[in-house]
C-alpha cells in the first residue's frame, strides 16, 4: 500500500521508530485516533476469524490411520506453530496499537499532541493553540529541569502572550544559569522601556553590549532611552557607535539626526537626515526630520519641499502600527507561533541528543503550520543527520511543493536522490536548480557529474561542464570538465582541464591522481 | 594617647556622624515626600453620586472607549464653578432599568455639591462624548453644547438656573455622527460665538468590528473605520446657526477627531482650531480672519510627533509653559506614545520638546486622555496633569505592561524648561487608580489654586482638592466682552508682574472633549502685584489694566480700564 500523505498528520513510514517496529510491513496506519481505532478493530476481527476458523477446522477433523496420523500430527504441529506465530504477531501488533492509542489519548503525560478534532471556530482554535504553547513550555521546563534555555524559551513565550511580568521572572531565572545571554538582556530592556523605565532599560541594554558589543540595534535602543531621559549628548555618543557598527543603517542616521535636532544642532541634524535618505530614499520620517532641520536653518523652500515628499511617502505607506499591543489574533500567525515554539523546543532536545523528542516536536511544528517550510527543512536535516534519506527526501519534496523557487531545496533533493541512487529524480532536480540559478556553476557541474557517473548523455555532460567552467573557472569545474572530456574520448581536452584543476588546487590529491591516470594512461 | 580615649572619641564621632546622616536623610526624604503640588481626594465629601456608564454589554463597540468629557463652568453665575458630567447611554444589546443621563452638580461651597440636573433640565440621555460651554446668545450666561453619538444637544441657559433644549431651532443637531470634542469660538470676529463640532469615525452598529489580542476580545482602533470630516456652524446672531463646513474649508479634511482646542496659534488676532486626530495627523485650521480656514498642521509641526509619526491623540491643551509669550500645545496619546509637548518656536513653527523637557515622563505605558497645562503651585510656571487609563477593560490579560485602572500623572515645571514627574509624591489624590477620561481644571473652592475633576470610565469621578503648600500669589481673571462675545472667548491676556510675563487665552472647549478654565488663572510666585494686564479681544481692540492687586478674582470689561473684583 502506498503512503498517503495527509497534510498536518504524520504518516506511518515517516516515523522511524514505527518503521523499525513494523520491520518493513507495508501497512499504512494513519496516526489519528480514528485510524488507529479502525486498525485495532481490523486486527481484532482478524484474530477472531482465525480463532473461529481453527475451531471450525477442529470440528471438521475425522479419524485417520497411523501414517496419516503422523502427517496429521506433523501438520497439526506445523499448523499450531503457524497459528501461534501469527497470533503472536497479531497480539504484539495489537498491544502496540493499544499502547500507541493510549499514548495519544494522554497528551498531558507526554508532549502536546496535534488536535484530534477540528475546532469549531477560529477563536477556539486560536485559544487551543495558545494553550498548547503553554503546555509545551511547561513540558520543556519539566523535561529539562535546570535548563536556562528552557526558562528563556518560557519567558519568550510569556512575553509574546503579553505577560511581561512572568516573562521577566523566567528570563531572570534563565540568566542565573546563562548569565551571558545578551539577547535576554536585550529583551529585558525592551520590557523596561515599554514600562517607561528608561534608566532600567539603559542598564539592561548596556549589559547586553558588555556581552556582545556588536549586537545590532542595541546602541540605537540605548540612544532612544537616553533621549527619553533628555540626555541627548550621551545619546549622540551611543549613536555614533551604532553608526560605526552599522554604517548602512538609515535608522541609525535618522536617530542621530533626531538627537542633533533636539540639541538644536540643526546643521548636523540635516546631514544625518540626508545620509539616512541616501541609504533609504523612501524613509518618510527622515524627510520629516530633514524638513524640520531646514525650517530651523531658515531654508523654508527646502523645508516645504521635504514636507511635501514626507506627506507623499506617508500617504503611500501609512504607519503600520499595532495600536500598542501584541499583534491582533490571526489564525495563521498563531499557528506559525506554535510551529516556531515547537522548533525552538526541538532545538533544546536535539542539543541534548534526544532525537525522538526532537522529531516529535518538529512534526508538531509541521502539523501546526503545514504551509511553512521551516519545520520541513528542520525535519529533513534531522533525517539526513540520522541517515534516514527517504524521509529526508520526502520532507524536501514538501518544501519544493511549498517553495518551488527555492534553489537550495532542489540541490538538496538532487543530493538525496543520488544517495538513494535515483538518478532520474536527481537529474530533474539539478535541471530545476539550473533553471532557477542559471548563473551558478554548481548545477551544471553536478549534473555533469551525474551523467559521467551513470555513463549517460556524455556529450551533454561535456557541455554542462564547459558551461560551469565558463561561469566559474574553479578547480572543481575543471575537474568535472576533465572527466567529461575523458569520457567522450577527448584526451587532450581532458588533460588540459585536469591540468588546470591541479594548478588551481595543487593540494587536491584526487585531482592529481586522476590527472596522472589520464596523462600516463595508468 | 591612651587607646581607650581614641576609642571613645571615635565612638562619639561615629555617633555624631550617624546622627547627622539620619538628620540629613530625614530632611532629604521630607523634601521628596512632600512635593510642591499636593492633591487630596475629596470625592466622598462632595456628595457627588454620579457614576459614569459607557452603555456596554460586552459587544465592544468603539464608542464605549471614548466616553466622556466633563464641563466645569459657573452655570448660575454665583462665582462658584459647577460641574457637569457627560454620561454614556445604553448601546444596542444593553438593557437598563433607568436610563443613564448627564448630571449637573451645583457648587454650594465648602466642597459640597448638589445634584441640580432635574431642576436645571440638562439631564440629556443621549450618548455623551464631548461638551463645550459658551454664551452663544450673548445674554450673560453660559449655554451648553453636547457632542453625542447620535443627535447633539444645545441647551440654552435661561438665566434662572434652568436650561432649554433649543437644538432643533438652532440647527446644530449635527446628524447621527459619533461625536468627540466641541468648541465655541468666534471664527469671523463678529462678536458672537460660532461652533466647531469634531467627529470621530463612521462607526455604526452595522459596520461594528472587534479584534482579539492573544485570544482575548478587544476593541478595534479608529483605523478600522473611515474618518469623517468635522462640522463648523456659523452663528447667525438670532439664535440659529448655519452649517459652513464646506465654505470654511473644514469639510475638505477627514480625520478621526477627538479632543480639540481653539486658540490663536499664530498670534495674528484671530482664533485658529487645533483638532487632535486618533492615529492620524492632527489638524491645525489656520483662520484667515474671516472664518475661512487652511489646514497647516504639517508645516506648523503640530500634525506629527518629533519623529514624524501620527499619534493616537486624545486630549489637546495649550498654554505657555516656558513663559516666552508664545502659546505652546500639549496632546495626550495612546500607550507607547509619550503625552507630547509642542513648543512654539515662533514664526508659526512648533517643535516636539517632550523628551528634552521631560514633559512626558511617566506616560509611556498608559493611554492618556484629559490634560491640563496649569500652574498648580502658583510659582508662575505651568505644570501638567495627565489623566490616564486604558480603553481595554481586559488589557492586563494580553498586555501586562499596562493596566485598565491606573494612576494619573503629574509633572511639575521646574521653571528652567524641564518637568519632573511628581506623581508618586503628589498626595493621596494622585494615588487613585481608575480609568480616567476627561479632566477639568478650575478653582472649585475659590482659594486661589486650581483643583481637578476627573471623569472615570464606568466609575465615580475623582474630585481633587489642591492642597499644595505653596504660598505663591495669584490672580484670576474673568473677561466680560461688550463688543466681542460676552465671556471674551478667544481673547488673549498678557499679565506682567515684575520680571514675570504670562499669557493665556479664554477657551470654550478644550482638553479631552471637556470644558474648563474660562476664568483665567495665573500663578505669580512671590510677586505681590500685577503691573499690567493687556487684553486683546477677538474682533475688538486691546484694553490695558494697570497696578492690580493680587490674590483675587478680577473682572475686566471690554472697553474699560477699570478692574472689578468678583465676589
Amino acid at each position: 500500500m502506498s503512503k498517503t500523505p495527509i497534510a498536518g498528520r504524520e504518516s506511518f513510514t515517516d516515523n522511524p521508530s514505527l518503521a523499525i517496529m513494523m520491520d518493513g510491513h507495508d501497512t499504512f496506519v494513519s496516526s489519528d485516533l480514528s485510524g488507529t481505532d479502525r486498525q485495532g478493530q481490523y486486527l481484532m476481527s482478524k484474530r477472531k476469524k482465525i480463532a473461529k476458523r481453527k475451531t471450525r477446522d477442529v470440528g471438521r477433523s475425522r479419524p485417520a490411520g497411523p501414517g496419516s496420523r503422523r502427517r496429521i500430527r506433523w501438520a497439526a504441529g506445523l499448523g499450531a506453530s503457524v497459528c501461534l506465530t501469527v497470533a503472536g504477531i497479531l497480539v504484539v501488533r495489537y498491544v502496540w496499537q493499544v499502547d500507541r492509542q493510549q499514548q495519544q489519548t494522554r497528551p498531558s503525560q507526554n508532549l502536546p499532541q496535534p488536535p484530534t478534532q477540528p475546532p469549531v471556530t477560529p477563536e477556539e482554535e486560536i485559544a487551543m493553540l495558545k494553550n498548547r504553547e503553554l503546555e509545551l513550555a511547561q513540558q520543556v521546563m519539566k523535561d529539562l529541569p535546570g535548563s536556562g534555555d528552557a526558562y528563556i524559551l518560557t519567558g519568550d513565550l510569556h512575553r509574546r502572550l503579553g505577560s511581561s511580568t512572568k516573562a521577566v521572572e523566567f528570563w531572570q531565572k534563565g540568566l542565573q544559569l546563562h548569565p551571558n545571554r545578551a539577547d535576554v538582556y536585550r529583551n529585558l530592556g525592551i520590557v523596561a522601556m515599554e514600562k517607561g523605565d528608561f534608566e532600567e532599560a539603559v542598564s539592561f541594554w548596556q549589559k547586553a553590549l558588555e556581552i556582545n558589543p556588536q549586537m545590532p540595534g542595541v546602541h540605537a535602543a540605548i540612544a532612544r532611552a537616553l533621549m527619553g531621559l533628555g540626555r541627548q549628548d550621551e545619546a549622540i555618543k551611543e549613536l555614533e557607535d551604532d553608526v560605526r557598527i552599522s554604517p548602512q543603517s538609515a535608522d541609525s542616521y535618522f536617530l542621530l539626526g533626531q538627537a542633533f535636532l533636539q540639541k538644536q544642532d540643526y546643521a548636523r541634524a540635516k546631514m544625518c537626515y540626508e545620509r539616512a535618505i541616501e541609504l533609504r530614499p523612501d524613509h518618510p520620517n527622515s524627510y520629516y526630520g530633514l524638513s524640520t532641520a531646514c525650517a530651523r536653518l531658515k531654508e523654508p523652500d527646502k523645508a516645504r519641499e521635504y514636507r511635501a515628499i514626507f506627506k507623499k511617502l506617508r500617504t503611500a505607506r501609512p504607519e503600520d502600527r499595532e495600536y500598542g499591543h501584541a499583534p491582533s489574533d490571526d489564525l495563521a500567525r498563531v499557528r506559525g507561533n506554535l510551529a516556531d515554539l515547537s522548533m525552538r523546543a526541538a532545538g533544546l532536545y536535539q542539543a541534548r541528543g534526544n532525537t525522538r523528542r526532537t522529531e516529535e516536536l518538529l512534526k508538531q511544528a509541521v502539523a501546526a503550520d503545514p504551509n511553512s517550510t521551516a519545520p520541513h527543512k528542520r525535519l529533513a536535516a534531522l533525517y539526513r543527520m540520522t541517515n534516514r534519506i527517504p524521509a529526508a527526501l520526502a520532507q524536501c519534496e514538501r518544501v519544493r511543493q511549498l517553495e518551488p523557487n527555492d534553489p537550495t531545496c532542489h540541490l538538496l533533493i538532487a543530493t538525496l536522490a543520488l544517495q538513494l541512487k535515483r538518478a532520474d529524480r536527481a537529474e530533474a532536480a539539478f535541471r530545476n536548480f539550473i533553471a532557477l540559478c542559471p548563473d551558478q556553476s554548481v548545477g551544471y557541474r553536478e549534473l555533469a557529474h551525474l551523467y559521467i557517473r551513470t555513463n549517460t548523455r556524455l556529450s551533454e555532460a561535456e557541455k554542462l561542464a564547459k558551461k560551469a567552467v565558463e561561469l566559474e573557472p574553479t578547480a572543481d569545474n575543471y575537474f568535472a570538465l576533465g572527466q567529461a572530456c575523458q569520457k567522450v574520448g577527448d584526451k587532450q581536452g581532458a588533460l588540459a582541464a585536469m591540468r588546470k584543476a591541479v594548478e588551481l588546487a595543487p593540494d587536491n590529491r584526487e585531482y592529481k591522481k586522476v590527472y596522472d591516470l589520464i596523462r600516463y594512461g595508468r | 594617647m591612651p587607646t581607650s580615649v581614641v576609642c571613645r572619641d571615635s565612638m562619639v564621632s561615629l555617633r555624631y556622624g550617624i546622627a547627622s546622616g539620619l538628620a540629613y536623610l530625614c530632611l532629604f526624604q521630607a523634601a521628596h515626600v512632600c512635593a510642591a503640588i499636593q492633591f487630596r481626594d475629596v470625592t466622598e465629601q462632595t456628595g457627588i453620586s454620579f457614576i459614569h456608564t459607557d452603555g456596554s454589554s460586552g459587544k465592544r463597540y468603539i464608542v464605549e472607549t471614548v466616553s466622556a468629557g466633563l464641563a466645569l463652568f459657573d452655570y448660575d453665575r454665583d462665582g462658584d464653578v459647577d460641574i457637569y458630567f457627560l454620561n454614556g447611554a445604553p448601546l444596542k444589546g444593553t438593557k437598563v432599568d433607568v436610563l443613564p443621563r448627564n448630571a449637573l452638580y451645583r457648587n454650594d461651597g465648602d466642597w459640597r455639591f448638589a445634584d441640580v440636573t432635574n431642576d436645571a433640565g440638562v439631564g440629556d440621555t443621549g450618548y455623551g462624548l464631548g461638551v463645550a460651554a459658551g454664551d452663544y446668545d450673548n445674554d450673560g450666561d453660559l449655554d451648553l453644547y453636547l457632542n453625542n453619538y447620535g443627535p447633539n444637544v444645545l441647551y440654552r441657559n435661561d438665566g434662572d438656573g434652568t436650561f432649554s433644549d433649543v437644538t432643533k431651532d438652532s440647527g446644530v443637531t449635527d446628524g447621527d455622527h459619533l461625536g468627540a470634542g466641541a468648541c465655541f469660538l468666534d471664527i469671523d470676529k463678529d462678536g458672537d460665538l460660532d461652533l466647531y463640532v469634531s467627529h470621530y469615525v463612521d462607526f455604526t452598529y452595522e459596520n461594528h468590528q472587534t479584534v482579539r489580542f492573544n485570544g482575548y476580545p478587544a476593541y478595534v482602533g479608529p483605523m478600522n473605520y473611515r474618518p469623517t470630516p468635522d462640522a463648523l456652524y456659523r452663528n447667525n446672531g438670532d439664535g440659529t446657526f448655519t452649517d459652513v463646513s464646506v465654505e470654511s474649508g473644514v469639510a475638505a479634511h477627514k480625520g478621526p477627531g477627538m479632543g480639540m482646542v481653539c486658540a490663536d496659534y499664530d498670534n495674528d488676532g484671530d482664533t485658529d482650531i487645533y483638532v487632535g486626530n486618533d492615529v492620524a495627523a492632527n489638524f491645525i485650521f489656520e483662520n484667515d480672519g474671516t472664518g475661512v480656514f487652511e489646514e497647516v498642521g504639517l508645516m506648523a509641526g503640530l500634525a506629527y510627533d518629533l519623529s514624524g509619526n501620527a499619534q493616537g491623540t486624545m486630549g489637546v491643551e495649550c498654554g505657555d509653559y516656558n513663559n516666552d509669550g508664545l502659546l505652546d500645545f500639549h496632546v495626550t496619546s495612546y500607550q507607547r506614545d509619550l503625552a507630547t509637548l509642542y513648543r512654539n518656536m515662533g514664526d508659526n513653527i512648533f517643535e516636539d520638546v517632550t523628551q528634552v523637557t521631560g514633559a512626558g515622563d511617566g506616560t509611556l505605558p498608559y493611554v492618556t486622555w484629559g490634560n491640563g497645562l496649569v500652574d498648580f503651585d502658583n510659582d508662575g510656571n505651568r505644570d501638567i496633569f495627565i489623566a490616564c487609563g486604558h480603553l481595554h477593560d481586559n488589557v492586563e490579560l494580553f498586555d501586562k505592561v499596562t493596566s485598565y485602572h491606573t494612576k494619573n500623572v503629574l509633572v511639575e515645571n521646574t521653571g528652567d524648561g524641564r518637568f519632573v514627574n511628581v506623581s508618586d509624591n503628589g498626595g493621596d489624590g494622585m494615588r487613585v487608580k481608575l480609568s480616567s477620561r476627561g479632566a477639568g481644571f478650575d478653582d472649585l473652592d475659590n482659594d486661589g489654586d486650581i483643583d481637578v475633576v476627573v471623569l472615570n470610565s464606568r466609575r465615580e469621578p475623582t474630585i481633587l482638592r489642591n492642597d499644595s503648600p505653596s504660598k505663591g500669589h495669584w490672580i484670576q481673571i474673568c473677561l466680560q466682552g461688550t463688543k466681542s462675545n460676552r465671556d471674551g472667548v478667544g481673547a488673549r491676556v498678557n499679565v506682567v508682574a515684575g520680571d514675570l510675563t504670562l499669557i493665556d487665552e479664554v477657551h470654550s472647549g478644550r482638553g479631552y472633549q471637556s470644558h474648563y478654565g474660562m476664568r483665567l488663572h495665573f500663578g505669580l510666585g512671590d510677586r505681590e502685584k500685577v503691573d499690567r494686564i493687556e487684553v486683546r479681544w477677538i474682533g475688538g481692540g486691546t484694553d490695558i489694566f494697570e497696578n492690580i492687586s493680587v490674590d483675587r478674582v478680577v473682572v475686566l470689561t471690554e472697553g474699560t480700564s477699570t478692574v472689578a473684583t468678583q465676589r
